[in-house]
């Protein structure tokens, strides 16, 4: 497996974790506010992968 | 990077010791993690008790924060973080076996500035804990930080169980700007909720320095 399929797969696993966040963020934000703040830390953390 | 280039090719090649290692990894970086934590929001209730910094740092100048690394994250703006230019130590593998190692790692990524940073995602996790003062709550921000970073520890290997390591770690080099833009999407949802937090906590929407004058 080359190169390009491997960013194909990351690109598209990175999309579905920033939109399961928000989704789960949108879902939380009216009742539970602070508890809406989890899913952005949770993509932190994920976009951290293109670290050393 | 999280340790993927190091751990997911023990994946393929002995799945059990590939196993111990990454939860090894991934409790011990929760531990560091919930530790920081806890010490930044209980610095940020210590601040707040006794020198009124909820003043200074509430959630008003959250979202402020939260907006300038959006900008950094998107690429509109440009500036260094303050971060540790190192990575963990590879020699431990050497010298402790790659299970404790992977602990040693873990527990060393975990506590979140340790290493390099790629975004500014942790710093505003730093921000958010002393501005929301919650022991509990920015402990757990905290662990959920980690937990996305070892995430691909787990689920690269699992998707891709014989990777070619040198091309994955290059796939991750080249797809560096999705994971910026991303943490800029996070930036922003960041300050959404934090607004939504202010609202919620009744902060009238004036700039922090009025607030200290009142």
């Amino acid at each position: 497996m080359d190169s390009k399929i491997y960013q194909s797969g990351l690109r598209r696993i990175t999309y579905w974790v920033v939109l399961a966040a928000l989704a789960v963020g949108i879902a939380l934000l009216p009742y539970h506010p602070e508890a809406a703040l989890f899913p952005a830390a949770a993509v932190f953390g994920w976009s951290q992968i293109g670290g050393l | 990077m999280a340790l993927v280039g190091a751990l997911t090719p023990l994946g393929k090649v002995a799945r059990n010791y590939w196993l111990k290692s990454v939860i090894a990894f991934t409790l011990a970086g929760c531990t560091s993690a919930v530790l920081v934590g806890g010490l930044l929001g209980l610095l940020g209730r210590v601040l707040q008790t006794t020198v009124g910094f909820r003043s200074v740092l509430s959630f008003q100048s959250l979202t402020a924060v939260a907006l300038v690394v959006m900008a950094r994250e998107l690429g509109w703006i440009n500036f260094p973080l303050p971060e540790q230019k190192r990575q963990t130590d590879k020699v431990w593998a050497h010298e402790f076996g790659f299970v404790t190692a992977s602990a040693m790692w873990g527990f060393h990524i975990g506590s979140g500035f340790s290493t390099y940073l790629t975004n500014g995602g942790g710093l505003l996790l730093v921000c958010v804990a002393l501005a929301v003062g919650k022991p509990t709550l920015t402990a757990l921000l905290m662990a959920t930080y980690w937990l996305g970073r070892a995430t691909p520890v787990w689920l690269l290997a699992t998707i891709w169980p014989n990777q070619h390591s040198t091309h994955l770690v290059e796939a991750i080099a080249i797809t560096r700007p999705t994971y910026k833009h991303s943490a800029g999407v996070a930036s922003l949802w960041l300050t959404i909720a934090a607004a939504r937090c202010a609202l919620q906590a009744g902060h009238i929407w004036t700039l922090p320095a009025l607030r200290m004058i009142q």
